[in-house]
């Protein structure tokens, strides 16, 4: 009997030794502030199949605190990243709890998309933190207004449905009936949900919306489907992995001529290397100037991360390692313009007063891989550019138009 | 003896008794530990619930996450859509995990590992599917909000008043599984998954007790959903997916599967590891995997095994009390001379009426024929042997007589009620008990517990009810118990009754089945080949020991023997049985000396 | 009705590859009794070594078909030989929650190993084999995975009937301690079974490489099927899984086209859920054994 609970005991006893690890970060009145350093948090998947967004955005911010540090810092303080893992909202909860209250972080990235960011929402609205939401399309951060949250790069899932609406319809001739092929997981069911009205408020007509599984293999029954509604145009919601594989078998099902329309999760380079010839024509939406591999800033930025990082592997740097890398430098401007009154209501007045913030007004070094983000006292949504993207020559390439 | 019950009572009560300290510990942390202990609290409760099933029935069971997703969607729905207090929308919560348990438990009658496994992998993909798919009630994939618990106008929000929270819960539901597990119920089960026909024949109801230990499990998984929900804020149904069962299943199985502290122990560390290793995610759900898979074949009893082992007294954490009640009788070992009348069982009223009646049995198993037109009569009363070569159809009309195989004709009668058609089970409280050939005791229950069970009374209901009142040795125990011990006594068992039943010499092993057989005082007793494999020395007090039953009690017995001799000592008439048909019967020495039951032993003469 | 032939070819791809799939399962279990729930994993193993071969060390196709499903017959009797050996003689239950937990942990080392979310490899052959009518396309991948994994699958049954090997595993599984007796010796026996099994999960690795992409998640994907097809078919017949395989797929593709996708998942587990319990046995039984 006693045995028994004194280990139980002892194995909590163990748990919060290790945990009790992380150094206290003395309080310059400011938690996670010292003479020398700034304490960064982050948290998001990097395990799972979720992991290569994770560790994207993860890498992302690293290769940008790296180099800042390297040219010196920010007010003669270096940067240091703090990452917690957190793949379900339980992981979540935890992962920013423990930078919070144990670690002590000066603010949080938020590197997570879905459910996760979702289940920290209350916390970060209820802490007071401040958040750099990264990654996550979702509303939950966005609204109701908080003054501490503020999103980089990545649209409210508001704004980047219209856009999506936009630019599946933009074309000659104009799509009339569209099929619909979704995912049944949460990420494209939000996508999917909001980008529905706005079709429908364009008068445009479901010729069939057919789901499919996370991990599913197989897309006969759904493009057999797809094919007899004969529509105008297919518009897909989810992720690569499974997009990819539907896409190339539909030319198998009849579905040679027909266009197709992906979420921007689906654009990575497996995508034309999976769906092969398929692919040719695809579009979809791109919210940074360029994409990998192009000539200019996003050169600059992937020749730093292999100097990083080394060889990445497949699919590797993904759009996250850009979101994190370009946003992180965004913040690092506000924490500049704050000088030495680093507390929170000082950091989010900064924040607020950045107007077309590029990476390169930090440092010439830096690469401007991501759009100018523009802040204000009542607004929290950094970017707001997005443009058209298609696949030519087996590979994506930004079109040059803006909408 | 208010001593041990008091030792007793305690033992069942702590481990509840840790659960509520380990969340009163976690208060002296901070705010992140406080969350990650809340966490450890609800996996400790998972663990506990699913001892029953998959510990103690040895069931593969994969739809835990699915249960605990039951729980936690319908009181969060009964909470966020009416209004439902939390207290009661819990019980609602608990009530549908009885309820899923019950309905996933009946199609488990018929089916047994690897299909059974998959039967409860199909409730949980279809659970989520369903979850999912309900997107109106459920918000779908993308999840559900949960607001936190009010109690009382009470808001918990703070994570110190939802750790106390979860350990009042837990600790409560960890109570009454402890006096599950530990009580009559968790022995028939423990009984159940050592044989088969050994608990039958004692009147448990095999299909019945899956069910139920479906039902006990997700109702307390039902339940650690419950009080999850509101702690995470949001549910999705990926919360409850397969990764999570595949987890769970590892909690009773690294920690040990067969008591309480097991689950307990594997829950709260499994549930902790990933935490204490957030430094090294990546391999965490490896390392975890791989530590069970360890742990299975390293250390088959888990954690608590291995630390029993350690400690260095096997069963320590059961029974310790008889123990050393035992300790402290074997001084005073006695000769059993004295066989109690105690039993309220009245003898046969009627003496005339026939013990045993055979009529024209004959059973085929395809194109053999085992049995050809059996007669067979066994006064009140009456030792009766049955003998004959191998194969000649003797373990057959044993198995017809006590209800484990039926006859393609003939009538069976025990005391002249026709007994072909009733379930082996009912056997016993027709006042027939039988040992078996291949001994079949339950090894990892105490001697006493063995007669315990032997006392019937194991309707499913009977023992749950009966668990409450184990806990606190009450009047029904006690009863029991001196039955119980009254019998061991009679085979001269009594000084080692608290020993573990696996660990006795084949000898023993078969008095053991003796004691178990006769604590109901049954009217008619049936040995198979009781004598096999024991020494001289146990065979003549084997014998002694019927003759006396038969005396004292009117006991009628019928026993199958290859051993002429003992048959020759011990029976008052003799039948013997030679490819399927009767073929002499009558006074032993006689029968024996007939020339063609010579011949059919040692050829022709 | 032309749309459902369009739908039964893409069926008869899945189907094959569900079949060998299930063929490996059920030699493993054939010859000892083992319910090997890691075998989605060996197949994902087959997987990663056919784009090992194709792309990292650019040889060529032949070299993936012979080359990785004997490496992998190789990993699945050192597995059996070194791992699950304490268990040949432990109760089902253990034997079964063990390969559980081994294959979870084989997914998380390959996820280890490999970061990337999605690994592919081109088809065998590409292009269209045959257009028939009603716009419906034979590609030459679905011919060549119709016809070579049922064709992988049906040998594996000659030559687990035909040979010494096959008969001793029989014997092994029905009663080791007779054919021990006989000559079979156990350790071989099993490591063999093992290896027989490792290789067919290996080729249904290969075979399943090009059309369903390479990442960690296809072992669960093919678990499943395999043990339904096994239910479907017979757990101890080899002529049975293959029937079994092309029937669920079958009953997958209908059901995702005519119900939903959610009754695509549904599916598989509704129809064994029938079968266990109106034919336990399957559809084709060898031997008086039942399992219930």
């Amino acid at each position: 009997m006693l045995p028994a609970m004194k280990r139980v005991l002892t194995t909590i006893a163990c748990a919060v030794s290790i945990l009790a690890g992380a150094p206290a970060a003395q309080a310059q009145q400011v938690q996670g502030v010292t003479d020398k350093e700034i304490l960064i948090g982050a948290f998001g998947p990097i395990t799972g199949p979720l992991s290569w967004l994770g560790q994207g955005a993860r890498d992302g911010v690293q290769l940008a605190i790296d180099e800042i540090n390297s040219n010196g810092g920010i007010n003669g303080r270096r940067l240091r990243l703090e990452h917690q893992p957190a793949m379900t909202p339980a992981e979540s909860l935890a992962a920013v709890k423990k930078l919070n209250e144990q670690s002590k972080v000066y603010l949080i990235f938020s590197a997570h998309g879905s459910t996760g960011a979702e289940a920290a929402a209350d916390y970060f609205r209820e802490s007071g933190i401040p958040v750099f939401n990264s990654v996550s399309v979702t509303m939950r951060l966005r609204e109701p207004f908080a003054r501490n949250i503020f999103n980089g790069t990545p649209l409210g899932v508001d704004i980047l449905n219209a856009y999506y609406v936009r630019s599946a319809l933009d074309r000659t001739p104009r799509p009339k009936r569209i099929a619909v092929l979704v995912g049944t997981y949460a990420f494209p069911q939000a996508e999917w949900n909001a980008a529905k009205p706005l079709f429908e408020k364009e008068g445009v007509e479901f010729a069939t919306v057919q789901t499919y599984d996370l991990g599913d293999k197989d897309y006969t029954a759904q493009l057999v489907q797809i094919a007899r509604a004969k529509p105008d145009l297919i518009v897909a919601f989810g992720q690569v992995q499974e997009v990819a594989i539907a896409v190339k078998q539909s030319q198998e099902r009849g579905l040679a001529k027909t266009p197709w329309w992906v979420g921007p999760g689906v654009v990575t380079r497996a995508f034309p290397v999976v769906a092969g010839s398929a692919a040719e024509g695809v579009r979809s939406v791109w919210i940074v100037p360029y994409y990998h591999g192009d000539k200019g800033p996003m050169e600059k930025f992937e020749a730093a991360w292999v100097k990083r990082f080394g060889n990445p592997p497949e699919g590797r740097p993904a759009y996250t390692d850009v979101f994190g890398y370009g946003d992180m430098y965004i913040l690092a401007q506000a924490i500049k313009k704050s000088g030495n009154d680093l507390s929170w209501p000082n950091l989010i007045r900064q924040w607020e007063s950045l107007k077309g913030a590029k990476p390169s007004d930090f440092g010439p070094w830096a690469a401007d891989v991501i759009f100018p983000h523009t802040y204000g006292p009542t607004r929290r949504q950094g970017n707001q550019q997005v443009t058209n993207i298609l696949v030519e020559g087996g590979t994506w390439k930004v079109q040059p138009d803006k909408k | 003896m208010p001593e041990s019950r008091l030792r007793h009572g305690r033992a069942v009560a702590a481990p509840a008794a840790a659960v509520l300290g380990v969340a009163i510990a976690g208060i002296a942390l901070d705010s992140y530990l406080q969350y990650v202990v809340g966490l450890c609290v609800v996996a400790i409760l998972v663990g506990a619930a699913l001892v029953p099933l998959v510990g103690l029935a040895r069931i593969v069971m994969l739809a835990t996450g699915a249960m605990m997703g039951i729980g936690a969607y319908a009181s969060s729905l009964l909470i966020t859509k009416l209004g439902v207090p939390f207290l009661a929308a819990l019980a609602v919560g608990a009530i549908a995990g009885a309820v899923a348990g019950f309905l996933l438990g009946l199609p488990a009658i018929r089916f047994r590992s690897h299909h059974l496994a998959m039967v409860t992998l199909v409730f949980q993909a279809l659970g989520i599917i369903v979850i999912r798919e309900w997107k109106t009630m459920t918000g779908g994939a993308e999840g559900m909000r949960v607001p936190p618990v009010v109690m009382l106008g009470y808001t918990f929000r703070s994570d110190e008043s939802n750790l106390v929270l979860l350990g009042i819960f837990a600790a409560a539901s960890v109570l009454v599984i402890t006096i599950l597990v530990r009580g009559s119920f968790g022995k028939v089960l423990r009984a159940i998954t050592a044989t088969e026909v050994g608990s039958t024949a004692f009147g448990v109801h095999l299909g019945a007790y899956k069910v139920a230990a479906f039902t006990v499990s997700c109702t307390f998984l039902a339940i650690a959903g419950a009080i999850l929900a509101p702690r995470i804020r949001i549910i999705d149904p990926d919360s409850f997916g397969i990764m999570q069962s595949i987890n769970a299943l590892a909690y009773p199985i690294v920690g040990g599967m067969t008591s309480v502290w097991g689950g307990l122990l594997g829950g709260g560390l499994l549930r902790a590891l990933p935490e204490a290793l957030r430094a090294f995610k990546d391999y965490a759900e490896l390392i975890y995997t791989a530590l069970a898979v360890l742990i299975i074949l390293v250390l088959p009893g888990g954690l608590v095994s291995g630390i029993e082992r350690i400690a260095g007294r096997v069963g320590a954490f059961r029974e310790a009390s008889l123990q050393e009640e035992s300790a402290a009788l074997s001084a005073h070992d006695r000769e059993p001379t004295v066989i109690r009348h105690d039993a309220a069982q009245p003898v046969a009223a009627k003496p005339s009426v026939p013990a045993l009646e055979v009529l024209g049995v004959s059973r085929s198993f395809g194109s053999l024929a085992a049995i050809v037109d059996v007669a067979l009569t066994v006064p009140a009363g009456s030792i009766h042997g049955l003998i004959g070569p191998n194969g000649a159809g003797k373990t057959t009309l044993f198995n017809i007589i006590s209800g484990f195989t039926e006859p393609d004709r003939g009538e069976v009668r025990l005391f002249g009620a026709e007994s072909v058609g009733i379930a082996a089970r009912s056997r016993l409280r027709m006042g027939v008990a039988r040992t078996f050939q291949h001994v079949a005791i339950y090894g990892d229950l105490s001697l006493l517990d063995n007669v315990m069970i032997g006392l019937g009374e194991n309707g499913v209901l009977q023992t749950i009810v009966g668990s409450a009142d184990d806990a606190l040795r009450g009047p029904r125990y006690r009863r029991r118990e001196d039955l119980a011990k009254a019998a061991l006594d009679i085979v001269g068992l009594h000084a080692r009754r608290a020993e573990r039943a696996g660990s006795l010499a084949l000898g023993d092993q078969r008095r053991l089945e003796v004691a178990r057989a006769i604590a109901s005082r049954p009217r008619l007793l049936l040995l198979d080949e009781p004598a096999s494999g024991v020494a001289i020395e146990e065979e003549r007090r084997l014998k002694d020991l019927l003759h006396r039953l038969n005396a004292e009690w009117s006991l009628t017995m019928l026993l199958i023997e290859h051993n002429i001799r003992f048959v020759v000592d011990c029976c008052v008439n003799l039948s013997v049985m030679h490819q399927g048909v009767l073929v002499a019967e009558g006074r032993p020495d006689e029968v024996i000396a007939r020339t063609d039951v010579q011949q059919i032993y040692f050829g022709k003469v | 009705m032309v749309e459902i032939l369009d739908l039964l070819l893409g069926a008869l791809k899945i189907g094959a590859i569900y079949a060998l799939a299930a063929s490996g399962f059920v030699v493993i279990h054939k010859a000892t009794k083992t319910v090997n729930f890691a075998h989605g994993a060996f197949i994902m193993l087959g997987a990663y070594g056919a784009w090992a071969t194709l792309t990292l060390l650019k040889w060529p196709y032949w070299v993936a078909y012979t080359a990785v499903p004997i490496v992998v017959g190789a990993l699945a009797a050192l597995v059996e030989f070194v791992i699950l050996r304490p268990l040949r003689r432990a109760d089902l239950f253990s034997v079964l929650i063990a390969t559980v937990f081994l294959g979870v942990a084989m997914m998380e080392l390959i996820r280890i190993v490999y970061e990337v979310e999605l690994l592919s490899v081109p088809s065998v052959f590409s292009g269209v084999l045959a257009e028939l009518p009603g716009e419906i396309f034979l590609t030459k991948e679905t011919a060549w995975i119709g016809a070579g994994a049922i064709a992988c699958a049906v040998a594996a049954t000659l030559v687990f009937e035909r040979l010494t090997l096959g008969r001793g595993m029989k014997a092994m599984a029905s009663n080791y301690r007779g054919a021990q007796l006989c000559g079979y010796s156990v350790p071989v026996t099993y490591a063999l079974a093992w290896f027989f099994g490792g290789v067919l999960a290996g080729l249904a690795g290969v075979f399943a490489a090009p059309p369903m992409g390479i990442n960690p998640e296809l072992a669960t994907a093919l678990i499943v099927p395999a043990f339904v097809a096994a239910v479907i078919g017979g757990f101890d017949s080899l002529k049975g899984v293959i029937v079994g395989g092309i029937i669920l797929a079958i009953i997958e593709t209908l059901a995702a086209a005519y119900i939903s996708s959610a009754a695509k998942s549904a599916a598989s587990f509704v129809l064994v859920f029938l079968f266990l319990l109106i034919r336990p046995e399957g559809l084709f039984t060898e031997g008086t054994r039942r399992h219930a």
